[in-house]
């Protein structure tokens, strides 16, 4: 082989990965200055809201809670208690049970008095046959209402409640979320403050419960996690939350709302056609179709996002789980991205387009497959002898210092913003956590995200990787 | 790319650039540089928050105490509690000299006033203006800084400060949108009549939560009565008439049939669907019809509203309709929803097999031409009128973004009148006037476009919504104005909170209320015949009001007859005349209502009126017109007071205060104690209470005080008084020995109120000689300007009898 | 301590709320003993039982419906209580009933409405 040629493939393969990450620099810093603003905005509107003389008001829409359950005895009835005392008059808890094997429904039954109540159901039900809707029999639990179904999996069992509620939100979220009291009312305020748009759906945090002090389905204490997995996974968290969907927030091009906390307007969900059942991404998959569906009927909509803290999850602890978490992420990534793919630097939906759907396939979904190509290379050159040892070492310096500085920075906004961890200790751990996240963390996440595109890509089926929980009850 | 390119480009293409590592170097120390920036603010950041909230926390524990025994402090308690309050008293006001202390108060109140309910609540609300914290948020309004205005919106809102009701009303409108809301919450929260105004003159949407919030301000208002609010179905703006329906349901006032059922064919759904609300809640039954032609262009949810209603009020002869539904439409929901109408009218009914062909293709028939069915006489009788009126209330809204003097030619007597009973910022003003002709003044009525059932209801409420270019224009003209407008205003209040003139206005803590109140009841016919004598001074008035700006000055200056500029006091003086007509006119049938030299006189009369008032009305909404429309005019009166204490006091009560003083020339006062040891607000501030705790001591030692030529003028002249107001009191109590405890308190305040009125009617009586105190403080040159209208006075005294006797009657009511 | 005046245990844990309420109860004749939290009113009652409590019903460790559980079944005293609790909390105030609560008054508190209310519990014992 020509090794003049040769050398020069390879000048033009390190050229590429610098142009790549000089753009990721810049993406970010972008970012990080978007969601500054959005994040001053937001403070100071928002720093003298009294939301609780709202909640009785006439005018205050109803909403739907849908919590699918799934071989969750343990926790249930707890998890149902802690929905059912939310500051909100006109809301309604549906918890659907989809076809869990264990006594998840009789758990139900027994603690909350529940009656198989008449319901007149379609008959071209477009989703897994109903068993039976139960009311409960005490007036305290008015609000709850229990859907027993053949399973179906989460999409479906979102799309049973979505169709069989008949409130004007719906509200998405996993049964083991803990949502702060106060948590509708700040929905109901995103989806009611715009005059000009109409508000199709609104996204929240997610905040990491593992740890926490949990008593009476309230959060008493909020404490650093004390898994180190998990302290990572806060870290991401942070991060993305904080700085990342705060900026794509801002300039209104939010395309992911968390499957654990997502409200949607019921009809536009509807129309749009609900969750997609043959994805393993569904909740990133309905923002994308409802987005589109508002564009083709040309209405002027928008995704909210609020930065409050509302609801608390808890994350894996274990290697394991956690790749199977990502390993799914990475394939509803994949699966969604390719579903619309006529989006790509598409100018008819504006900024979705040529913004966040780009970025979405260079960052999200191209930057690990590229990042292990990259591994690759560099462990084939310094095989070979060839490695250009000067510019390699620049480049992961660089970057390493970047990744550094960017979750200083968000560490930065969670302390000005919401300073909820009082002890310095565990700002110094969680810095400490970024300094070493690049060369622990990261490789595993980026694993899981080649093993997710692989299956996909190669055809090899598994279902949803399933947490194991804990239970709040317990902690 | 490069292999399309001619050969000899090649090879310097296919080298590729060399990489710069040095710049890379430098990017990673950059990025070390920024994360230790970081790092460090981290920290910075964490001190501050929590040092600034652990102090604030401190602070607000020293100073809990203090509120709670301000708020529950009672008249009838000991008198060492008193002596204890009174010391409290001069030690907050030593506290509120620092801007943190006045910070940590504001937030305590605020977070009490939450919290308590009731009488406690209204002691913060008072407690809050007592302090001056009030006089901060109004600091806050002038900020550049939208959150530090919308902060100051809220703090005033938040503590009733009506006062402030017509400063916030102009940020309705405002640029910012979180400005804008909470100045519209404002309007609505300090006045009944703002929900009024707010409908009136809102340009914006109205966001589903702003309306909510707005709702909910009426909901918890005591005593509101709500105006009919079908007047404004007929706005332009769509958000009003969303919100209009939505009031109009939730105070279930069913007067507004035929606007309703037309409201049903709005493109809009929610105005749709609200409509079909309202007449669903109020069984308009006639709208059935309505409701059935316009079914089949709705989308899901207004089919399933409409069902609903249908089948509530429905009859028989709907079933048919129904069934053609059942039959046609696809949507399963909306198919059930039919039948269960359908046995919601009739729940035997067995479905008829005849008919049913026909009724097949009704459905087609209403879609095409669902109108045609709606028309009745009635209906059209009420268009033409409609579109009368909407011929006017164009041609007024075209006026309206700009303000020339042509503009304020209708009716002066009206337009006074109106600005008075409603108090507007100076460009709607003028148009409401122009509006309404001359029927009675009544707010509510006259404000609000006639309610009706519109032919054009459709067409207009299509009108888009002014665009965001043609209210941007609108909204310069307008901030401009109101800059001008509100700076001034503000600058009034603020003055008022200068220490030197605290003195004075805690002397006469009284307001203009009544003013407004009455105006109905006087004569229009009267009014009327003066009208023509008035035009040139009311064209004034409006100068006066729209003119507060140079800007307008300017623009008028041709006009203004009086147009007086050679000094400043002389200015001042002029506009006050220039105002005076508005109070005679509304308050009085008195002779020579117009003339100049009577000037004084009316503002007595102004003064007259608040304290009749103060008895019933207490501190809520007495802020109104005067104040923003003139200012000063306060401060007259309270000089006033100011100067005719002391000739009082010589003229009647001299002989006794040496009695007093020599019976009890061995007893210490515990005033003597705070004296010595505070300043010279707090001592003024001191002489206030004197009066409530005083016994004979404490009137010995302010007689000392008042004679001590040390001390400081105005402090002599305070104390002069105080001492004469307690020489009355305890003159009455030795007269009413047999009085309770509590019943004396209530004698005393009474007596209190009714010598200030004294004060004030004996200087009106007494003549050249009252002007000798004035010297005191002759270099005042507001005194001076005074002075004039005390001559004045004086002058037209004999003219102006019957107004006297009237008015010492009601004093010597009050004196019981 | 003057024994002639009831002794009132006030909990609540907003201390700005609790320092006016102590004021006025104090005020109005009572001797109050004020606890910030759950553990406080614990720790109190392990002490002496007063003659009335006035608790809020949200309350860091220890929630008004455990108290009174507590003062009820552990410490089986039927001491009045009085709960204040928050507007749209209706939920809880029934429990609080059924718990053997003996009157409630809903924030924003009126302060005179407190002490007639507490009158009247004392009263009837």
């Amino acid at each position: 082989m020509d090794s003049g040629v040769f050398n020069i493939i390879l000048e033009y393969i390190n050229v590429v990965f610098l142009l790549f990450t000089s753009a990721l620099f810049t993406v970010f810093t972008a970012m990080t200055y978007l969601s500054t603003r959005s994040s001053l905005h937001y403070r100071k509107k928002n720093s003298f809201v009294d939301l609780s003389k709202i909640m009785a008001s006439p005018l205050a829409p109803s909403i739907t809670i849908i919590a699918p359950a799934y071989n969750e005895e343990l926790t249930i009835v707890e998890n149902i208690r802690s929905l059912l005392s939310l500051k909100y008059v006109n809301y309604e808890v549906m918890v659907v049970n989809d076809g869990s094997k264990d006594d998840t429904l009789k758990k139900m039954i027994e603690a909350y008095d529940l009656v198989k109540i008449e319901k007149e159901i379609d008959p071209n039900w477009p989703c897994k046959p109903i068993r039976g809707v139960y009311k409960s029999s005490k007036r305290v639990f008015s609000k709850l209402t229990v859907i027993d179904k053949e399973n179906g999996g989460k999409s479906d069992a979102l799309n049973t409640g979505m169709r069989l509620s008949e409130n004007k939100y719906i509200g998405c979220i996993d049964v083991d979320c803990l949502l702060v009291p106060d948590a509708l009312l700040h929905v109901v305020k995103s989806f009611f403050q715009r005059s000009k748009k109409r508000v199709i759906a609104v996204g929240g945090v997610i905040r990491i419960a593992n740890s926490c002090k949990i008593s009476g389905g309230a959060l008493e204490e909020i404490r650093l996690p004390k898994n180190w997995l998990a302290r990572f996974q806060l870290l991401e968290y942070t991060r993305s939350f904080l700085l990342g969907r705060m900026a794509w927030g801002r300039i209104d091009s939010l395309l992911i709302i968390s499957g654990a906390f997502g409200f949607f307007d019921r009809e536009i969900a509807l129309e749009a056609g609900g969750y997609d059942t043959n994805t393993v991404g569904e909740d990133m998959e309905i923002v994308f179709r409802m987005r589109r569906y508002m564009h083709e009927r040309r209405e002027a909509y928008t995704v909210e996002y609020i930065p409050d803290p509302l609801c608390w999850t808890e994350v894996p602890e274990s290697i394991k789980i956690l790749v199977n978490q990502r390993d799914r992420w990475a394939r509803g990534n994949l699966e969604t991205l390719f579903k619309h793919k006529d989006m790509f630097f598409n100018s008819r939906f504006g900024r979705l387009g040529l913004i966040s759907y780009p970025y979405w396939f260079f960052y999200e979904w191209l930057a690990p497959i590229l990042e292990f190509v990259g591994l690759i290379s560099v462990l084939f050159f310094y095989y070979l002898g060839i490695l250009n040892w000067d510019f390699f070492i620049a480049l992961t310096f660089a970057v390493y210092t970047f990744s550094i500085m960017f979750s200083f920075y968000a560490i930065l906004w969670e302390v000005y913003s919401y300073n909820q961890y009082k002890k310095t200790k565990d700002i110094l751990t969680l810095m400490l956590f970024a300094l070493i996240e690049p060369f622990v963390f990261h490789p595993i996440i980026s694993f899981s995200a080649i093993r997710g595109n692989y299956k996909k890509l190669f055809r090899i089926n598994s279902g949803w990787g399933a947490i194991g929980r804990k239970g709040f009850s317990k902690a | 790319m490069s292999l399309e390119l001619p050969k000899y480009q090649v090879l310097p293409l296919i080298n590729a650039p060399k990489i710069q590592t040095d710049l890379l170097w430098d990017l990673g120390l950059l990025f070390i540089g920024l994360g230790l920036l970081y790092f460090l603010s981290i920290f910075f950041f964490r001190n501050k928050l929590s040092r600034k909230s652990v102090s604030m926390a401190k602070r607000k524990k020293e100073l809990a105490p203090l509120i709670s025994n301000f708020l529950f402090f009672e008249d009838d308690s000991s008198r060492e509690e008193k002596e204890e309050y009174l010391n409290l008293k001069v030690q907050v006001r030593e506290l509120l000299k620092e801007k943190f202390n006045r910070k940590a108060l504001t937030e305590i109140l605020m977070d009490l006033q939450k919290d308590l309910s009731g009488d406690a609540q209204e002691r913060i609300y008072n407690l809050y203006k007592d302090l001056g914290l009030h006089q901060d948020a109004f600091k806050k309004l002038k900020s550049w800084r939208w959150e530090v205005i919308s902060e100051g919106i809220l703090e005033l809102t938040q503590m009733q400060v009506g006062e402030a009701f017509t400063m916030i009303r102009k940020f309705i409108n405002h640029r910012r949108g979180v400005v804008r809301k909470q100045a519209q919450i404002a309007t609505v929260t300090l006045k009944d009549e703002g929900i009024n105004y707010f409908l009136d003159s809102n340009k914006y949407r109205i966001s589903e939560w702003q309306q909510l919030k707005l709702l909910d301000v009426l909901r918890h208002k005591e005593d509101f009565e709500p105006p009919r609010f079908k007047a404004w179905l007929t706005s332009k703006n769509r958000d009003v008439v969303l919100f209009a329906l939505r009031l109009i349901k939730y105070y279930k006032q069913n007067d507004a049939q035929a606007s309703l059922i037309q409201l049903v064919k709005h493109k809009n759904n929610q105005i749709k669907s609200e409509a079909i609300g309202c007449i669903k809640e109020f069984h308009f039954s006639d709208a059935v019809e309505t409701l059935k032609a316009v079914f089949w262009r709705c989308g899901t949810d207004v089919k399933l509203q409409l069902l609903d209603a249908i089948g509530m009020m429905g009859s028989k002869k709907d079933i048919e309709f129904l069934q053609s539904i059942e039959k046609k439409e696809n949507n399963f929901i909306v198919k059930s929803k039919a039948l269960s109408a359908i046995n919601a009218i009739s729940p035997e009914s067995i479905i008829p097999s005849e008919g049913i062909l026909e009724t097949l293709e009704q459905p087609d028939e209403i879609a095409e031409a669902p109108d045609q069915q709606l028309s009745t006489t009635e209906d059209s009788i009420l268009r033409e009128e409609v579109a009368e009126e909407q011929v006017f209330e164009t041609k007024l809204e075209q006026e309206s973004p700009s303000i020339n003097p042509t503009d304020i030619e209708p009716d002066p007597v009206q337009t006074i009148s109106d600005s008075l009973d409603n108090p507007d910022s100076p460009d709607e003003e003028i148009l409401e006037a122009s509006q309404e002709n001359s029927e009675q003044p009544n707010t509510q009525e006259t404000m609000t476009p006639k309610p009706s059932n519109p032919k054009d209801t459709k067409e207009q409420h299509q009108q888009p919504i002014p665009d965001e270019e043609h209210l941007l224009d609108q909204e310069m003209e307008d901030e401009i104005i109101f800059e001008i407008c509100f700076m001034e205003d503000l600058q009034d209040i603020l003055d008022e909170a200068d220490p030197e003139k605290e003195a004075a206005r805690e002397v006469l803590p009284l307001d203009f209320l009544p003013i407004v109140t009455e105006t109905d009841e006087k004569g229009s016919a009267e009014q009327e015949a003066d009208a023509e004598a008035s035009i040139l001074k009311n064209m004034e008035v409006v100068a006066e009001i729209i003119g507060s700006g140079d800007v307008m000055d300017e623009v008028l200056s041709d006009e203004q007859p009086f147009a007086v500029r050679e000094g400043a006091s002389e200015v001042d003086f002029e506009l006050d005349f220039n105002f005076l007509p508005f109070v005679v006119e509304e308050a009085m049938d008195l002779d020579n209502m117009y003339s100049e030299e009577n000037a004084a006189y009316k503002e007595m009369e102004v003064v007259f009126e608040e304290i009749t008032d103060l008895t019933e009305q207490p501190d809520e909404s007495i802020m109104d017109v005067d104040w923003e429309l003139n200012p000063r005019f306060e401060k007259e009166k309270l000089k006033i007071g100011d100067i005719t204490a002391p000739q009082q006091e010589e003229d009647e009560n001299g002989s006794v205060i040496l009695e007093h003083g020599r019976q009890e020339l061995s007893t210490f006062s515990i005033f003597q104690e705070f004296f010595r040891t505070c300043d010279l607000e707090s001592k003024l501030i001191l002489l206030d209470e004197i009066p409530a705790v005083g016994e004979e001591k404490e009137l010995l030692f302010v007689q000392m005080l008042a004679e001590n030529e040390h001390e400081d003028a105005q402090l002599r002249k305070k104390a002069r008084k105080t001492a004469e107001i307690l020489q009355k009191m305890l003159a009455k109590k030795e007269s009413d020995a047999t009085f309770g405890n509590a019943a004396e308190e209530e004698v005393q305040e009474k007596t209190l109120l009714g010598d200030e009125v004294q004060i004030v009617s004996e200087a009106v009586q007494s003549t050249v000689g009252i002007l000798e105190p004035d010297f005191e403080l002759a270099e005042q040159a507001e005194v001076i300007e005074l002075q004039a209208h005390k001559e004045e006075e004086d002058q037209s005294d004999n003219s102006n009898t019957s107004i006297f006797e009237s008015f010492l009657k009601i004093i010597d009511k009050l004196n019981g | 301590m003057d024994i002639s005046k009831p002794r009132l245990l006030l909990a609540e844990d907003d201390e700005l709320l609790a320092s006016l309420l102590h004021f006025r109860l104090e005020k109005a004749g009572y001797s109050v003993k004020l606890a910030n939290d759950g553990r406080a009113v614990k720790e109190f009652l392990s002490s002496e039982i007063p003659d009335i409590i006035v608790s809020d019903i949200m309350m860091p460790y220890f929630s008004g419906i455990e108290l009174i559980s507590y003062v009820r079944k552990e410490l089986a005293s039927q001491v009045p209580i009085i709960i204040i609790s928050t507007a749209g909390n209706e939920e809880n105030v029934l429990s609080a009933f059924e718990l053997g609560a003996n009157d409630f008054i809903a924030k924003p508190v009126s302060p005179s409405e407190l002490l007639v209310r507490v009158g009247r519990e004392l009263s009837k014992v």
